[in-house]
């Protein structure tokens, strides 16, 4: 939603605010109230977004919130759902940093006022300190492109405005943006199909490079910045999908080939190592918090996609030294894949060190097409490993991203619908204890999810507004003019 | 010249087309012939329109609109083709824009001569609407920019600076409302303001979130982005012309023989150029996609059985009609065939394809096949509309998959329609009930169709798919019927035979073109025909087929009295 519709969407709630009645005579129940999304219990940072809510039943004729601090402060809302004023939140989410905010929803239907149990939302004593996301939006179609493109949301209130999105460059598909420890001064991006190529953008400075030589099978992508700022981990691979006919899963996502390298954004210069060109699938690498070692996974490569589940990929990781551009020569091991019969995926370590975030699912190298993916964690002092329940579902949780200060986390799932992916938001303390996710908060919760129709991947954290020249990449991609990286 | 011929001879010289009862009989005509055509001959067209685009009754589908430029061109031209669901109703607005274009065009050039040229931009519209990729929007801010320009003319009395502010403060306004052709209003009331009109355009580019060229050719007036018929950008022109040169066009001298001959010029030149500009197979495959939306299976057959179906789109709707209505195996030599393709043709990113194979893969039983070509289909959709057609597609693929948290999604928004809400009510009624769904014809079947077992979908083992489908339910004729027609096609005797005797297990299937192939395969390999299994009509037609092609070869002329059968399309093709 770009900022021309945010104002209209204001100014056009503002004059058609309906339902203004008082509770009177009001019954209380004793249970919580059904309410979308899901708030009830979760933690939340104090510079988020109000969580504005709508009451599971669709047929009712007001709804009317206290919101009491328990340092102070009240709020009250009435109307047709729960909305809050964003500036009176925030201050009431302020005053109450550590502690809790408790919400007494009385609701009229059918003439009578009914109040349910009332139930507290947790402000942690940590901020979020990020201006934002980014993501992907995308429809969970399959092989057409369509109108995709990068958004990126004010954490702070509801807006979203495009990074780039596929209307400024008609027909071309491109991937995540991703940015360095959540800093947008360094971003890359990838773009697919003619007139593709791979966008380094250093201080607001887009550089367009081919990344695909003679001696690397493909362009990169699934990028991770080094801490440093000057080297880009990338895979390169042939993506591929194919579709079930029957009654449980929907699409099988696998790689025919997939390597690992690092690209030197200074020298435009490849550095490969034969340790990741192997016959076996090496796939989404990350650095390290200290860039001294680069995570990926790998599999053995099977005849996909027929013997699509064989793919059972294991946790790795391989030193690098930043200041001579060079790998280890040595690859540990952290999880073995086939020989837990589990695959291991997206690792994303902490920024401070601590934890190492991944996916579990029962094969495949691409989780958000798996249904039982799922978030672990990995205590990198202790080597201890966990599956992450507090935020876990039945359906897929993947493209899980870290706040710089490592407190809050971001991840995808499909636990609503099965299809759409929606963004949640978690928080964890130094003991590794995490709280219960919430939904990204919008102005009218259920109006917009019921009509979103993209489903969003690979979010990040940004610590500022992205500062993106959509234009400029237009020239670019339409110029074709690629300086082609080489092989150190 | 007899009296009373030259009483009508006089008559006709006192007839001046640009009086008013006159010129509003010609316009009226102009309104008839538009309603007719799209009413009666191209109904088809407006459907195609309509299943394009979503129109919301809802305030925030009114904002993203309005959040572009031209938007509330957009929004109104939507709210509009809407319409086009009642096909009468659709051809019934289409004549009302027209004659507005038309009666405008005509205030422009100040009502006084030459009535017919009033017509020009009209008829260009009509020729430019032929490409099935231009937006009623585009006609919407014609009409828009026509009428702004007619009351700004207004204020040609005022004082030059307060007209010089109202043009700064109007031509921004009016850029918002009705996209770049604004150029026309700025040309008309006050050309240099051109250069104002060029400026706003340009300086909203920046911002937007649309490429340049996309932002100056206008968001909504053309399906693809970044494309514009020329014709769309020689109306504008024309009626600049007109509206500038309507002192001249006035001061000619006109005379009722003068503005007739010009009438029939203008008529004779839509008559002639407006048919050029609509693509017979275009249009051809638009009316086989609104015989598939409504099912009319009879329909699709009773066309073909009209005109041949030669495009790969055309065969295969041809193909699924006559599986539907159990007629395959019986006529599908009497029509045109390439193939297995022509039964299920390569994926395609082009959207009314993707949209018909959905169709003849939902018919199959594959849901979840055609749940993923619906998903295809609207994202091919050039200008990434959605289409109700297409949303009703994904809630009945979600309800027969028990999805029902996502076909609810799909159902609230078409609850959200005029056209859609009753069907989109009926179905969330239904969601949850297994009861209402297993029992409900199509859904209810279509579960049963199901495979039950997952595997990865393969276009290059379709017959295997069908195989699989006919393995797991029986009773899937369409399944039965595509699984022998893909190897018949594909010329493959020994996998049809092997087929065939699968299916002979499970029912009685013998249709015509299956006792022609399996008489052909006994004969090549026994040299006598089997037992039972061939009608003596089809026996006696094979001995004069083999005498003929054994005595005069395959290029023999008498042996295209056998052309709808299967010895004729395996021994001697096309």
């Amino acid at each position: 939603m770009n900022k021309i519709e945010s104002w209209l969407i204001g100014a056009v709630c503002w004059l058609m605010a309906s339902c203004a009645s008082t509770p009177e005579q009001v019954s209380k129940v004793n249970q919580l109230p059904d309410i979308y999304p899901d708030y009830i219990g979760v933690t939340i940072p104090a510079d988020i977004a109000p969580l504005n809510f709508n009451l599971a039943d669709e047929d009712i004729d007001c709804m009317d919130v206290v919101a009491r601090g328990s340092k102070g402060g009240e709020l009250h809302t009435n109307g047709d759902w729960a909305d809050f004023d964003i500036a009176d939140w925030q201050a009431l989410t302020q005053q109450n940093r550590g502690g809790k905010i408790t919400l007494t929803v009385c609701v009229e239907k059918d003439g009578q006022w009914t109040q349910y149990n009332d139930f507290d939302i947790f402000v942690s004593p940590d901020n979020l300190d990020e201006w934002g996301l980014t993501y992907r939006r995308i429809k969970p179609g399959y092989e057409v492109g369509g109108d995709i493109g990068i958004y990126q949301r004010n954490l702070s209130n509801f807006d979203e405005t495009a990074i780039l999105a596929e209307t400024v460059v008609p027909g071309r598909c491109f991937n995540c943006h991703t940015a360095n420890c959540t800093n947008p001064n360094r971003i890359t991006l990838q773009m697919r199909g003619e007139g593709g190529g791979t966008m380094i953008q250093k201080e607001g400075k887009q550089a367009w490079v081919e990344t695909k030589t003679d001696s690397t099978k493909a362009a990169g992508s699934y990028s991770y910045w080094h801490p440093q700022g000057d080297y880009v981990a990338m895979a390169v691979n042939s993506v591929h999908q194919s579709f079930f006919t029957g009654i449980g899963q929907r699409i099988e996502v696998y790689h025919k080939f997939s390597n690992v390298e690092v690209l030197d954004t200074r020298t435009n210069e490849l550095i490969l190592s034969p340790l990741l060109q192997t016959e076996d699938l090496e796939i989404f690498p990350a650095f390290s918090h200290d860039g001294k070692w680069l995570y990926y996974s790998t599999s053995k490569p099977c005849k996909v996609p027929a013997e699509y589940e064989k793919v059972k990929c294991s946790l790795c990781r391989i030193g690098f030294d930043a200041e001579k551009g060079q790998f280890g020569l040595q690859v540990d091991t952290l999880l073995n894949g086939p020989a837990t019969d589990k695959s291991y995926v997206l690792a994303r370590p902490s920024y401070d060190g601590h934890w190492l975030m991944y996916c579990v699912s029962s094969r495949g190298n691409f989780p958000v097409s798996q249904d039982d993916a799922d978030l672990w964690l990995m205590d990198m002092k202790t080597g201890k490993i966990r599956a992450l329940t507090e935020v876990n579902s039945l359906q897929c949780e993947a493209y899980h991203n870290w706040s710089d200060n490592s407190r809050w986390f971001v991840f995808s799932s499909k636990r609503e619908d099965g299809m759409y992916t929606k963004l949640y938001l978690a928080c964890i303390d130094e003991q590794g204890r995490v709280s219960k996710p919430f939904l990204l908060p919008q102005r009218n919760p259920r109006k917009y999810y019921q009509e979103q129709m993209d489903a969003y991947n690979v979010p990040d954290f940004t610590k500022t507004k992205v500062e993106f020249d959509a234009h400029e990449a237009y020239r670019q991609v339409f110029d074709n003019n690629r300086e082609q990286v080489k092989i150190k | 010249m007899p009296i009373h011929m030259k009483k009508l001879s006089n008559k006709w010289r006192t007839i001046n087309l640009s009086q008013r009862g006159v010129s509003w009989l010609l316009t009226l005509a102009l309104g008839i012939a538009v309603f007719l055509f799209w009413g009666v001959r191209y109904p088809f067209a407006l459907t195609y329109q309509e299943q394009a685009q979503l129109f919301l009754f809802d305030c925030d589908y009114f904002v993203q609109r309005i959040a572009d430029p031209g938007g509330f061109a957009i929004y109104v031209a939507e709210f509009l083709v809407q319409f086009d669901n009642l096909v009468m109703l659709g051809a019934l607005l289409m004549a009302f824009l027209f004659m507005l274009v038309q009666r405008l065009t005509w205030h422009l050039m100040q009502q006084k001569a030459y009535y017919a040229l009033s017509f020009v931009p009209a008829v260009m519209l009509w020729c430019a609407m032929g490409d099935e990729n231009v937006m009623m929007t585009y006609a919407v801010a014609l009409v828009m920019t026509m009428g702004a320009i007619l009351l700004l003319r207004r204020c040609q009395q005022l004082h030059k600076f307060v007209r010089y502010a109202i043009v700064i403060v109007a031509i921004p306004l009016l850029y918002w409302l009705i996209g770049p052709i604004v150029v026309l209003v700025a040309v008309c009331i006050l050309p240099l303001s051109v250069v104002w009109a060029v400026a706003v355009i340009l300086l909203s580019a920046h911002y937007l979130p649309y490429s340049m060229l996309r932002v100056v050719l206008g968001v909504g007036y053309y399906r693809s982005p970044e494309l514009m018929p020329y014709l769309l950008i020689a109306i504008p022109v024309v009626v600049a012309v007109l509206y500038w040169t309507y002192q001249l066009i006035n001061n000619m001298k006109s005379t009722n023989v003068k503005e007739m001959l010009a009438c029939v010029v203008v008529i004779g030149l839509a008559i002639v150029v407006i048919p050029l500009n609509y693509n017979a197979k275009t249009y051809e495959m638009m009316e086989y996609d609104y015989l598939v939306r409504v099912a009319d299976w009879d329909g699709v057959i009773r066309k073909a059985e009209k005109k041949m179906p030669d495009t790969p789109t055309s065969v295969s709707v041809t193909n699924l009609a006559l599986a539907m209505n159990n007629q395959l195996g019986d006529r599908i030599f009497d029509f045109y065939q390439r193939g297995s393709e022509g039964l299920l043709p390569d994926i395609d990113n082009n959207y009314p394809v993707l949209q018909l194979l959905g169709e003849i893969y939902f018919r199959l039983g594959l849901v979840n096949t055609a749940q993923r070509l619906a998903f295809e289909a609207m994202e091919a959709i050039p200008n990434y509309n959605k289409s109700p057609r297409v949303m009703k597609r994904l809630a009945e693929t979600n309800m027969i998959n028990g999805e029902y948290k996502v076909a609810e999604k799909y159902l609230k928004m078409l609850e959200k329609t005029v056209f859609y809400r009753p069907w989109a009510q009926r179905t969330l009624a239904m969601l949850g009930n297994e009861k209402a769904i297993n029992e409900h014809p199509l859904y209810g079947t279509l579960r049963q169709y199901r495979l039950q077992e997952d595997f990865l979908f393969s276009d290059r083992e379709l017959d295997k798919i069908c195989g699989h489908l006919v393995m797991h339910n029986p009773d899937n004729l369409v399944a039965i019927q595509y699984l022998l027609m893909i190897p018949l096609l594909d010329r493959d005797e020994q996998r049809f035979m092997q087929y065939f005797q699968y299916v002979q297990k499970k029912l009685r299937y013998n249709p015509r073109s299956c006792q022609e192939a399996v008489a052909l395969a006994y004969m090549q390999q026994y040299g006598k025909l089997p037992d039972g299994m061939v009608s003596p009509y089809v026996a006696q037609q094979l001995n004069e087929f083999g005498r003929i092609y054994s005595s005069a070869g395959k290029d023999a002329p008498e042996l295209r009295a056998f052309k709808n059968t299967a010895w004729y399309y395996l021994l001697v093709g096309e």
